[in-house]
């Protein structure tokens, strides 16, 4: 809604307002922070700020306005699950986290955006204004104080009142496992794992097993090498590290043809387990090490990856500052590393979604219970 | 006013360098003319096929993507329908020894026949992603058939008959006559001078070899007649995919097509997201992508919508398609948003990191031989609104449109729509 319409400005006028600043503004919402982005050329920086505070200090919940953002919600839910892809990763948050507020869909589920009203949703965003942190990101060839002034000018009105609610996990299960058939030529299949959180101790360690297994940063993980470099089983085989601010889901995934669930399966959990039950090599750890750093510094220089990255840290209680960030990846041990597995490769802590043509619930489990008991 | 340094070697070769002082990071990309438009129908997919192929190494380094890693670079690699091209991004220390790494591992490639047919199944696996994501599918189904009979008429990443039947004679073939130095661009951004780059490249003795260049065969677009596809698939949501296809000989018509798609769909206020997301109900989001190759562009749109939405979704495309092609002259106002859209989208896209400035860099300059920032930029501000609408006026007839429904639709949906 906030991308919608505010108090001052109808949608199209707003939607206007945005292409003749030249700006790129989108937004996304995660289990735990909505983060508006904007990417405008750096002259109308201050002019682009002021609209963002627009955005967020005067939103409008118009009937009829809810309703069509309803509807385009409901869209974006089916989209997902008709994708076998994007349907295991989302349904592997719905695994591991069952009746717990961190396992729902961000969109909601259909019958939920249907109940949701405009007075609802009013009540829901002065709630978040009031209790929640709002970060202002910005990076840009201007001085600092210039950027601080324009930012500071620009949300003069909002009052700040840091306050976290504290998520809680549900209680312990086994190997919880979600299947979801769809008529597709392979299917996908995800293992969730609840992690720490950004602000832990094992956060650095979390982020190098995410590289060792294959992450968007270090995309020749050992599950690339081994599923499809070394076997031909499938296109992609990579992880992906959701860390919030008390707990995180480490996600693993891949893509087969039908009859390879299975075998393409055990081999993943036979990699992820490996963690757990011998350290890596110091000299992997420490190659692992080399190359996250030049990656994030490579990754840094990129101003919306920049502000991303900084926005969501401040807010969920990570580190700020890169040399700290560097000193806290340097200091990652192998043992550190197999601590952290140890942590989370565990019946309770585990989960498995598959989006396709799954194999019946009762082998998925036996493979689970072998690989990880 | 971006710095461009360019040298052209006496082989063909071209290096471009666009210098971006106190730059930490430096990206390369190496690019050659070898896409989709130059395979034969029973070889579909073939250049995709050894761009992965690429990455299996030469006889002496079979890990290319470890060897990359210890010089702490990002690699990755792009086919399309006129070029691949390969990429890296790494600090700024590196460069040299990256880039040497790049053309040691193109000139040498040793497409393994063990490893060629072990890399089918991955290429299969990829091919099965692009069938099973409506939006890919609507997209490589929309570029077929938007310029059916023509070379520019390809999927890439061929089909499960082609990439099943491809050889690795073929592969060895291919490979030779596709890339040769001779063919090739390399482009850098980033602090480096062209001198140590010259030097770098000129110590790679494949690099320096002389060769006949392959003849491209380029020939002119012309469509015919409006193509409507119908892809039946037991999913809940109807993809629609709508195509244009542009002239893209002089400036004024490619800033035309990139101003069309801000006016049409990408921009925040383009006419279809006013009518099928803040006035409808119809759909959440649009995708759109402007291509631009040598003979012809091509404007693409593909969202999602309800099953019983498609004839109303249907009435509104070909509504806007009519009033853009008869009224153009009431969008005055709409295309100086949409050209400030589009200007803006440009200057903040080769801000996205290194890898996209050099993947687009590369790209411009094997299609039209030269390339500047700067001269896209201008040709964006500089045109005028008559030129707009007599481009548009072109662009939207019916013969250049192709329309794309995949879903469970009605038989004769598609095929119904007329322009």
């Amino acid at each position: 809604m906030r991308l919608r319409l505010t108090s001052r400005l109808r949608p199209l006028q707003l939607q206007v307002a945005l292409d003749r600043l030249g700006t790129t503004v989108d937004a996304t919402t995660d289990r735990d922070l909505m983060l508006l982005h904007a990417q405008v050329p750096f002259k109308r920086v201050a002019e682009c700020l002021k609209f963002l505070a627009e955005l967020f200090t005067s939103p409008s919940f118009q009937v009829s306005e809810v309703a069509k953002e309803k509807t385009s919600q409901k869209l974006e839910y089916e989209k997902i699950r008709q994708d076998p892809m994007f349907a295991s990763i989302a349904d592997a948050w719905e695994a591991t986290f069952p009746k717990n507020p961190l396992g729902h869909p961000v969109t909601g589920y259909p019958e939920t955006i249907e109940k949701l009203t405009p007075q609802m949703l009013k009540k829901f965003d002065a709630d978040t204004r009031e209790k929640a942190s709002l970060v202002i990101g910005i990076v840009g060839p201007q001085h600092e104080n210039e950027l601080i002034d324009y930012a500071t000018s620009s949300f003069e009105k909002i009052k700040i009142a840091p306050r976290v609610e504290r998520l809680k996990l549900g209680p312990s299960r086994n190997f919880n496992v979600l299947t979801r058939p769809l008529k597709v030529k392979q299917t996908t299949f995800a293992v969730g794992m609840v992690t720490s959180g950004i602000s832990s101790s094992e956060y650095p360690a979390l982020l190098l097993i995410e590289d060792y297994l294959g992450s968007s940063r270090h995309y020749l993980g050992v599950l690339t090498e081994q599923l499809r470099e070394k076997r031909g089983l499938t296109y992609f085989a990579s992880s992906r590290l959701s860390a919030l601010r008390d707990c995180g889901l480490l996600t693993t995934f891949a893509g087969v043809k039908h009859e390879k669930v299975s075998e393409a399966l055990s081999l993943m959990l036979k990699f992820i387990v490996e963690l757990r039950d011998k350290p890596l090599p110091e000299k992997k750890v420490e190659q692992l090490k080399i190359f996250h750093r030049q990656a994030m510094g490579i990754m840094l220089e990129v101003p919306y990856q920049a502000t991303t990255w900084l926005a969501s840290n401040v807010f969920r209680g990570g580190k700020v500052d890169f040399e700290s960030y560097v000193s806290d990846i340097n200091a990652v041990s192998p043992e550190t590393i197999r601590n952290a597995a140890k942590q989370f490769l565990t019946p309770s802590r585990m989960a498995l979604s598959v989006a396709g043509s799954p194999p019946d619930h009762e082998s998925l489990t036996h493979i689970l219970r072998e690989a990880v008991e | 006013m971006t710095a461009m340094e360019t040298h052209k070697f006496s082989n063909g070769l071209r290096l471009m360098l666009e210098k971006l002082p106190r730059c930490r990071s430096i990206g390369i990309a190496i690019g050659f003319p070898a896409g989709g438009r130059n395979e034969r129908a029973e070889a579909s997919g073939i250049s995709h096929y050894l761009e992965h192929m690429i990455f299996k190494g030469t006889k002496t380094i079979k890990n290319i993507d470890k060897a990359f890693e210890r010089v702490g670079a990002n690699t990755n690699a792009f086919t399309e329908i006129d070029a691949t091209v390969y990429l890296a991004e790494c600090p700024k220390e590196n460069a040299l020894k990256t880039l040497e790494m790049w053309l040691q591992f193109l000139s040498e490639a040793s497409i393994d026949p063990e490893e060629f047919e072990h890399e089918r199944g991955v290429i299969l696996s990829e091919y099965f992603l692009t069938e099973d994501n409506p939006d890919f599918l609507v997209d490589k189904n929309a570029t077929l058939s938007l310029f059916k009979g023509h070379p520019l008429a390809s999927t890439v990443i061929g089909t499960e008959e082609t990439i099943k039947a491809i050889s690795h004679r073929d592969m060895l073939n291919y490979f030779r006559y596709w890339y040769h130095p001779s063919n090739g661009v390399i482009w850098v951004s980033g602090d480096l001078t062209i001198d140590i780059l010259i030097d770098c490249i000129e110590q790679q003795g494949d690099w320096a070899k002389q060769g006949a260049t392959p003849i491209i065969s380029y020939r002119t677009f012309k469509p015919e007649r409006p193509s409507a596809i119908e892809l039946h698939r037991p999913i809940k949501l109807v993809q629609i995919g709508l195509a244009f296809s542009s002239p893209t000989q002089s400036t004024e018509e490619r800033a035309s097509l990139q101003i069309l798609g801000s006016l049409l769909s990408s921009g925040q206020s383009s006419i279809l997201r006013r009518r099928l997301i803040l006035e409808g109900e119809f759909t959440d989001r649009l995708r759109t992508s402007i291509s631009s190759y040598r003979e012809a562009g091509m404007l693409f749109t593909t969202f999602a919508i309800q099953p019983n939405k498609v004839s109303e979704v249907l009435a509104i495309l070909t509504e806007t398609v009519r009033h853009l092609r008869e009224n153009t002259v009431r969008f005055k106002e709409d295309f100086e948003n949409a050209r400030s859209h589009a200007m803006g989208s440009f200057s903040v896209g080769i801000d996205r990191g290194m890898m996209w400035r050099t993947l687009l860099g590369v790209g411009e300059t094997l299609r039209r031989g030269h390339f500047s920032w700067d001269e896209l930029i201008s040709s964006l501000e500089s045109l005028s609104f008559k030129q707009f609408k007599d481009n548009v006026k072109e662009i939207t007839r019916p013969e250049r449109i192709a329309l794309v429904l995949a879903g469970d639709i009605k038989k004769g949906a598609a095929k119904a729509v007329q322009w």
